[in-house]
């Protein structure tokens, strides 16, 4: 058997493992030391970097949130509530909107902030009135109408 | 003459208990006042009651005790000043139960607050005064404390405060006081 | 293209506040847990981590704060100076009169996020044993934060009327001679 195309294979062969480690190395070119250069130390720096890249995609969202929570809070403190309060107050007034919506709106309108905490904090005051009074609903007060569930 | 001594010493009791500490109690109602009156060589003593105006009528007069009388049961605490100074002698120490009706509980849970109350600086200084020309080679340290379950002089330091799940604990109150009403949103701890 | 407007914004925001607490007859675990919100700059909606936005924190009568329980006795500092028999530990009450702040700043201190932005945070706390303190930081302060803890009342500080207002709560049998 004659191996004609055997040279042509070998230095396919080569070019494509210098490629392949070139392709590697692209991931690698910022990195400090001799990692962004010789591959055996790349290969491990990248498989590294990309098992961290996936965990961050994750993490970011997590991170983001425990943010704007951190954010929300500052801004009810300073209408003197606690964050949880103001939110679980909002959720019974049935403002559906989500903590990234209400940290812009803490930060580039305080005017609507402090009117939802304003209403947070009267829904509050009715759900204390109707624990402690009689139970009678009181009149003329709109948190109660958008009740339907 | 015996009995007119001991009245004697009882009357500087009282004097002094008035004088001291520029805070003095208010007159009791239904209860005997000691009077010496001096006219020239003789000294009248004589045992005044004094009839005040009557006291309120208590919102539970079927109660037992002054303190459920008065639907105070777990409504106080070491604050509470005006109420604690009802119970105790110009002393300072605790009136005996015999006298002031309260139940067993009641008593100790009012001898609690009354010490803690002192430990905080709250009640006047109840000590007996120091000798005359008596003076203390090292002042000691003002420290404002608050809920001091145990006298100063008999806790000692934690030198080792153990592990982190095995904490060694600082007391803080007394767990007398547990069934107190709590208008906060956290239980009390009595270890810190 | 940023304009002038933006940038006085831009300063206007992340301007530093000056906040006034009084420390006394506080507990200092309150007091730090007041003052780190402020450090940190948790106060404000624009919070990041990142950007150093927190205010100062100015604490008076340090000397005066207060501790629940026997913690004056209990309570123990403990720190090494690295040398060998170099582990000490004094308790509250000899740190106190060492360094009447040192118990606060300890306090704040612990409480700080452990990070190479702690030690500048604590150059924003400033912590005086009496409640002098310098004319230059004096205009500077804004707001004066409330205290933690609501001082009681002492027995003397009752006026006589409180006190005669107060009901009696017993009444003494007729015979008994109070001391």
């Amino acid at each position: 058997m004659v191996f004609l195309s055997a040279p042509c294979w070998i230095r396919v062969r080569l070019g494509d493992r210098f490629w392949r480690k070139q392709e590697v190395l692209q991931y690698a070119r910022h990195f400090r030391g001799r990692k962004n250069r010789c591959y055996s130390l790349a290969i491990r720096a990248v498989r590294r970097a990309f098992v961290r890249a996936t965990k961050a995609r994750q993490q970011k969202k997590r991170d983001m949130r425990t943010l704007w929570i951190t954010r929300i809070e500052a801004a009810a403190l300073e209408h003197g509530m606690k964050y949880s309060v103001l939110m679980g107050n909002l959720c019974k007034c049935q403002v559906e909107l989500n903590r990234k919506v209400l940290t812009d709106l803490a930060i580039y309108e305080p005017k609507t902030f402090k009117s939802l905490s304003a209403l947070a904090k009267r829904r509050r005051e009715e759900g204390i009135l109707a624990a402690v009074g009689d139970g009678e609903e009181p009149k003329g007060i709109f948190s109660r109408l958008v009740h339907y569930y | 003459m015996a009995a007119s001594s001991a009245l004697r010493s009882g009357w500087r009791l009282l004097v002094s208990g008035l004088l001291r500490g520029g805070w003095s109690r208010t007159p009791v109602r239904g209860l005997r006042q000691v009077v010496e009156v001096t006219e020239g060589n003789t000294t009248t003593i004589e045992g005044k009651i004094i009839d005040d105006i009557k006291a309120p009528v208590p919102p539970n007069p079927s109660g037992q005790f002054p303190i459920c009388r008065w639907n105070l049961k777990y409504k106080y605490t070491y604050e509470d000043v005006l109420l604690l100074s009802q119970f105790i002698r110009s002393d300072g120490g605790m009136l005996p139960r015999r006298i002031t009706g309260l139940c067993d509980e009641e008593h100790k849970k009012i001898d609690v607050c009354v010490q803690m109350a002192h430990r905080a600086g709250l009640l006047p200084n109840h000590r007996p005064p120091l000798p005359e020309g008596h003076v203390p080679k090292k002042p000691k340290p003002q420290l404002n404390r608050y809920l001091t379950r145990f006298s100063i002089k008999s806790v000692k330091p934690i030198w080792k405060k153990g592990q982190r799940w095995n904490k060694v604990p600082m007391p803080v109150g007394h767990p007398a006081l547990r069934d107190n009403i709590n208008y906060g949103m956290k239980p009390f701890a009595f270890y810190h | 293209m940023a304009s002038y407007g933006k940038a006085a914004q831009q300063w206007a925001t992340f301007a530093r506040t000056w906040y006034l607490l009084d420390g006394r007859m506080q507990p200092p675990g309150k007091l730090a847990a007041i003052a780190m919100v402020r450090l940190q700059g948790k106060h404000k909606p624009v919070y990041h981590p990142l950007s150093d936005c927190g205010d100062h924190v100015v604490i008076i009568n340090t000397k005066h704060i207060a501790f629940s329980g026997n913690k004056w006795e209990q309570k123990v500092y403990s720190s090494h100076t690295g040398y060998p028999g170099g582990f000490k530990q004094v308790t509250a009450t000899q740190l106190h009169q060492k360094d009447p702040t040192a118990i606060v700043k300890l306090a704040i201190y612990g409480m700080l996020p452990k990070n190479l932005l702690r030690r500048t945070m604590m150059q924003r706390l400033h912590l005086f044993p009496e409640d002098v303190i310098p004319e230059e930081m004096q205009m500077n302060l804004v707001e004066e934060l409330q205290q933690p803890r609501t001082i009681p009342k002492r027995l003397d500080e009752y006026a006589q009327e409180e006190i005669d207002a107060f009901p009696r709560l017993w009444t003494p049998p007729r015979d008994y001679w109070l001391k």
